[in-house]
């Protein structure tokens, strides 16, 4: 028992990513509603970035300045946060494509449940 | 220059020599057709250009008779073409041009008034210029390239008259045309993946060392080209399409396209046979047997075709489907020859001749039988024999012709079917004299269905030129055109045949065997000067032709040829039409309601498919 | 004059021109065809100046800005990166000749330039993710060229294109967080990005965390696999390919989906290296998917009756022998892949392109409604019936080379049943090509067709896009016929690839 709660405590932050990941797929798989999806991939990239800071973070270790003259120590790893930042905006990016893409399908539909667009799509193809 | 000067040039670049004019008349063909009188200018330039083809063929004949031609063009699909001519290739290659000359004479009759001359002769061209391609080629690449678009080039030549149902029996040919070529292909693959090469000799050379896995490459090379070859059962194609086509192509198919499968044939086994010069003791123990093994299976497969084909003929009324399934009965006695050449190893010789001089007479006949049927056809509009009779007054020399054409299948001696069938029966009894006594069986078969052949085409001859006329017959005259000068020609060709038996044996066939690493002595004993006309031959036509006219004679009387197999053993209507629309039916049905499912369902299906996956990842660990 | 920094050369150019676009203020008129043209031959020039500098010298890798390899990012150009980017660009420029006169119609005027934008922008990021050594920078053009290939659908405004192109975005996006996850778990255990750096790490590390690696390999697989729509993740290829505009089918079956093959090839070959991926049986994994979505691609394409969805099936079959070559893990297998990376891009543009015609000319995508047209559109069906050809695998085409390579390699590897599995399905695809060729070349148009077909686009097809299919097709038959133009230079990159 207290091994385990231990190990839980320790990786919390992986745990918790991989949670997210899962919670982030589901809710894109099940829901039907688009903006939903559209949130359910944002939470699935959260994840991944949680999960990248996480990788980098070493604990009891200062932040990665160096200033002039100062003799090297150890430091929490800056290279997974700058990948984030880059990760962050092509969520963006994606996020505001996805979203214009739905106002348009709004246009054409007139719904963004996605049950109701199959039931369109396939009224109109078996006119 | 003079004549040495020219050979020489034509020696050294036949094969291109060849293509080139092909190609070049196939330029020129679009431009012939404005006119009437232009288009028989064109009809007049393919007859010239197969005809200087042959001549070209022909020239070189001298220099191969001592040793095999090769050519070699670098760089093309990746190693280089190879083009190989030796005898057995020379042979068929000058036969593949006269009768693609005869033919070109014959579609006069039904190709000229019909239309489209300009894609009928384009395609005719391009079969003619494969067909050559296919039997030059030395190695494997090029002859799979040459086969292919042969089957293509041919499937638009059978297809010509374009109506629907015509084009639904096209696609069983293309269809089985390309599972030929593909188990060809499967076949060449495994041989050159094993041996390294790409060339039918250093393969016959590596044949023996190979393994378990020479059978399965030479059971898909049998499969590829027997389909072609029309060998039971891939068969089915051969009474499908052949009805339905134009009759000038069904002698062109039935007298050269289906020998193209024979030939593959034989030239996998000879080439195992040819090139065994200084190989060791173990590995011609072990090439030996496994042609043994191999010769044997193909004897009887050979002997089934023959049977089932003469059956099946003899139940039919419609002309063209009758001489549809005797064209594949008479290439499984070719096939049969075939396999004893295999099954003797160096001492089958007899196999080799017999099976090599049948698909030569074959052709003749064939393509002879295929014309007379087509300008009875063309005169009276009907195809079914029973409803004909008594043509003998109005078209006599279609009558003559058919009478010398059936004589020639049937093998009466003086016509070339007789000596081709003798030297096969020799071959038969050779298989079971030093073979395996169960091809004592093999030879009643071969008896039996030379019988039932022999009652076919008495029903032919009688229930089409004798007999009672029908009175909407009585006005049918015949005409005379290019069309009975094609005639002309192979009926010569029968009689010429069958009174000089020996003059094709000697030129041609019993070098080819030299040359090829058949026993000398074998040949020199049975097939140098080989008599046919002893009187054990003789004999043996005897009972076959009693026996044939008894069946003929039983089965009018009883109406017996009316009997049609049941439903479920007819192979057409019993097994492949049903299986193949369930198979679609089936197949469209659970497709859509899949494609249904994922198509209106969420991407929830996707996400668990994706599940699936990472937990049959997590397999792996 | 040829120098090293051609690959660079051409990534500013294609970036510069896609930023250009936008500002154009007159119509989209010959002037700017013409530019937008010469552009490409330009980097065409530049690829082909490479290509033979890369021939002669050898494979060299490209830091940029002088800083190392662990610190700065790296282009590795090696003989077959060259090729691909050569290849891309010369079906790029076929694709867009083609382009100039068919997009009039697909889509709406004012929105053209926009769309040649994203095609810039597309294959400036798929130049870059077949060059780069980085994994990050490998997921930074791998989301660039998945939001470009989602619009160039969604800029089709209908609604078919629009719910489509939201199935590929949502299902692109969720294979590109996975990526970005295998990638995480791969910096976690080797704290390198630079694929070299990471292959000599994993060999040293690969007994302490088999678990994160092979996670890593999983996740990485899956993720790329649902864009390069290996089977059971394909199911957004047959909407998306089929109703986008012909450029776009053309552009996303014949070179996008293959980038992402390129990309799990490098991967599983570069990073993780063969020795491993066969221990692991990653190779094996992918073989299996492979010969489903063979056969599954195959029949489904069977029963398509929207002569689009068709190809579009078809292309799923095309990756499965793709995948297949991979999952040898042989150099004969992995040529044999590269080779038919190539060659299909050229039989898939050919047959979308015609397949366009077609439509473009007649309105008609049921393949039943095509008899006959090959007399009025004689150069098109030509190209089809090239493209079919070829996709059977008859000898003098590029896709008969391609079965042949990959059936000796299978043999090669000791495994004939992939043999049978790629006849059959040369088999299942004469099944569904053949009759259309067959319809449109042998069977007569029915009578009332000759009446009521008013083609709004005049009588016959635009020259630019004769012109161009005329050449997609010569180039099939070349590289069928001469292969070895390819197979030599693809034979001198797999030793380098496999290192």
């Amino acid at each position: 028992m207290p091994i385990e709660i231990d190990f839980f405590l320790n990786n919390i932050n992986y745990i918790g990513a991989m949670v997210l990941f899962v919670i982030g797929l589901y809710t894109v798989l099940t829901h039907p509603n688009l903006i939903k999806k559209v949130i359910g991939i944002n939470i699935m990239e959260t994840s991944v970035f949680l999960f990248f800071v996480s990788i980098g973070f070493i604990s009891g270790a200062n932040a990665p300045i160096v200033e002039q003259g100062q003799a090297a120590e150890t430091v929490v790893n800056p290279l997974p946060s700058a990948m984030i930042l880059t990760g962050i905006v092509v969520a963006i990016g994606v996020t505001a494509f996805a979203l214009s893409l739905i106002v348009k399908i709004h246009e054409a539909y007139g719904t963004i449940e996605l049950d109701e667009i199959m039931q369109i799509r396939s009224a109109e193809k078996n006119d | 220059m003079n004549i040495t000067q020219l050979r020489l040039m034509v020696e050294l670049a036949l094969p291109i020599i060849i293509i080139v004019i092909v190609l070049l008349e196939l330029l020129l063909i679009p431009f012939l057709g404005r006119v009437s009188r232009r288009r028989r200018v064109r009809r007049v330039t393919v007859r010239i250009v197969i005809f200087l083809t042959i001549i070209l063929m022909v020239s070189i004949y001298p220099v191969v008779i001592n040793a095999p031609l090769e050519w070699h063009i670098a760089h093309v699909f990746g190693n280089g073409i190879i083009f190989r001519i030796d005898l057995l290739s020379l042979l068929f290659m000058i036969f593949a041009g006269l009768i693609f000359l005869v033919v070109s004479f014959y579609t006069a009759v039904d190709i000229k008034n019909f239309g489209r001359e300009k894609s009928f002769y384009s395609f005719f061209m391009i079969t003619y210029v494969a067909t050559l391609g296919t039997l030059m080629a030395g190695d494997l690449l090029s002859f799979f390239m040459f086969f292919e678009i042969m089957t293509f080039a041919s499937y638009v030549l059978m297809v010509h008259q374009r109506s629907q149902n015509v084009i639904e029996a096209g696609s069983i040919y293309i269809y089985f045309g390309i599972i030929g070529g593909l188990s060809i292909l499967a076949g060449i693959l495994i041989l050159s993946a094993y041996t390294q090469s790409y060339e039918w000799l250093t393969l016959g050379e590596k044949f023996g060392d190979l393994g378990a896995v020479r059978y399965v490459a030479a059971g898909l090379f049998i499969l590829g080209f027997g389909v072609k070859a029309g060998m039971v059962p891939l068969h089915h194609w051969v009474p499908v399409v052949y009805p339905k086509s134009h009759l000038s192509v069904n002698a062109l198919s039935s007298g050269i396209l289906m020998k193209i499968g024979g030939y593959g044939i034989l030239r996998l086994f000879v080439s195992v046979i040819e090139s065994t010069n200084g190989q060791s003791e173990q590995m011609l123990n072990g090439s030996l047997l496994t042609l043994e093994n191999i010769g044997g299976i193909i004897i009887w497969i050979g002997i089934i075709t023959m049977i089932v084909g003469v059956i099946a003929a003899l139940e039919q009324e419609e002309m063209v489907r009758m001489l549809a399934y005797h064209s594949v009965s008479q290439m499984g006695y070719v096939i049969m020859g075939i396999g004893v050449a295999a099954y003797l190893g160096f001492d089958g010789s007899m196999g080799f001749a017999g099976g090599f001089y049948h698909m030569i007479n074959h052709g003749i006949f064939k393509a002879l039988l295929f014309m007379v049927a087509g300008a009875v056809y063309f005169k009276t509009k009907d195809k079914n024999m029973y409803r004909l009779g008594g043509l003998y007054k109005n078209m006599p020399f279609t009558t003559i012709v058919a009478i010398i054409a059936a004589f020639g299948i049937t093998g009466m001696p003086l016509f070339n079917g007789y000596a081709s069938k003798t030297v096969l029966h020799h071959a038969i009894v050779e298989a079971h004299v030093y073979g395996h006594s169960s091809f004592f069986w093999a030879e009643q078969f071969f008896m039996l269905a030379s019988a039932g052949t022999a009652a076919s085409f008495i029903k032919f001859i009688i229930q089409i030129f004798f007999g009672k006329r029908a009175e909407a017959h009585k006005d049918v005259k015949e005409t005379y055109n290019s069309g009975t000068v094609a005639m002309v020609i192979l009926a010569v060709g029968v009689v010429a045949i069958g009174l000089f038996p020996n003059a094709l044996l000697d030129y041609f066939i019993i070098p080819a065997a030299r040359t090829l690493n058949y026993d000398a002595q074998f040949i020199d004993n049975y097939l140098v000067g080989m008599n046919v006309f002893l009187y054990d031959d003789l004999s043996t036509m005897l009972p076959v032709y009693s026996m044939g006219a008894l069946i003929y004679i039983v089965g009018m009387r009883y109406h017996l040829f009316h009997f049609h197999l049941p439903k479920q053993l007819n192979p057409e209507s019993g097994y492949y039409q049903p299986a193949y629309d369930k198979f679609i039916a089936v197949t469209k049905k659970v497709l859509n309601k899949m494609e249904q499912v994922i198509i209106k369902s969420d991407v929830f299906i996707y996400g668990i498919m994706l599940l699936v996956l990472l937990i049959s990842l997590l397999n792996f660990l | 004059m040829i120098n090293i920094h051609f690959p660079i050369f051409i990534l500013t150019l294609l970036l510069a021109f896609a930023t250009i676009i936008p500002l154009q203020k007159r119509p989209f008129d010959r002037r700017f065809q013409v530019i937008m043209m010469s552009v490409l031959v330009v980097s065409l020039v530049m690829a082909i100046g490479e290509l033979i500098y890369v021939i002669d010298h050898g494979a060299y890798s490209y830091t940029f800005g002088s800083y190392e390899r662990g610190i700065g990012i790296e282009f590795l150009v090696d003989e077959f990166s060259v090729l691909m980017t050569a290849v891309v660009i010369v079906i790029a420029f076929f694709i867009l000749l083609y382009s100039i006169r068919d997009l009039e119609h697909e889509i709406d005027p004012s929105r053209i330039y926009s769309y040649y934008t994203l095609i810039f922008l597309l294959l400036f990021a798929m130049i870059g993710m077949i060059f780069t050594n980085d994994i990050f920078n490998m997921y930074v053009f791998v989301e660039i060229l998945s939001i470009t290939s989602v619009a160039i659908i969604a800029i089709k405004n209908k609604k078919d294109s629009l719910m489509a192109s939201m199935k590929y975005l949502i299902m692109g996006t969720i294979g590109s967080i996975t990526v970005l996850m295998g990638f995480a778990l791969i910096y976690m255990v080797t704290g390198h990005l630079n694929m070299t750096l990471i292959a000599e790490e994993i060999v040293l590390v690969w007994e302490q965390y088999p678990l994160n690696i092979l996670l890593a390999m999983g996740f990485i697989l899956t993720g790329f696999g649902i864009k390069a729509a290996i089977f059971p993740l394909h199911n957004w290829l047959p909407d998306a390919h089929s109703s986008a505009p012909t450029p776009s089918s053309a552009f996303l079956s014949g070179l996008v989906v293959k980038a992402y093959v390129f990309a799990i090839a490098k991967m599983i070959y570069r990073v993780v290296g063969p020795d491993i991926s066969t221990n692991i049986g990653l190779t094996d994994y992918i073989l299996i998917f492979a010969v489903l979505s063979i056969i599954m691609g195959s029949v489904y394409a069977l029963s398509q009756t929207d002569i689009k969805r068709r190809l579009a099936y078809s292309s799923v079959a095309q990756i499965g022998y793709i995948f297949l070559g991979l999952g040898l893990a042989t150099d004969l297998g992995i040529s044999a892949a590269l080779f038919h990376v190539i060659s299909h891009a050229f039989m898939k543009s050919a047959l979308f392109l015609s397949a366009g015609s077609i439509i473009y000319l007649t309105g008609k995508r049921h393949v039943k409604d095509l008899s006959g047209i090959a007399y009025t559109m004689p150069v098109t069906m030509t190209v089809f019936c090239i493209g079919t050809l070829g996709m059977i695998g008859i000898p003098a085409t590029s896709g008969f080379m391609s079965k042949w390579y990959l059936g000796l390699a299978s043999l090669d590897a000791g495994q004939p049943e992939l043999l049978i599995v790629i006849l059959i399905s040369s088999f299942l695809n004469a099944l569904y090509y053949l009759p259309i060729v067959i319809s449109a070349f042998l069977q007569e148009k029915p009578s009332r067709e000759t009446i009521v077909v008013v083609s709004t686009q005049g009588t016959t097809v635009p020259r630019s896009m004769k012109i161009s299919m005329a050449l997609v097709g010569a180039g099939v038959i070349i590289i069928g016929l001469f292969p070895n133009i390819v197979m030599d230079i693809i034979n001198m990159a797999v030793p380098t690839f496999i290192e």
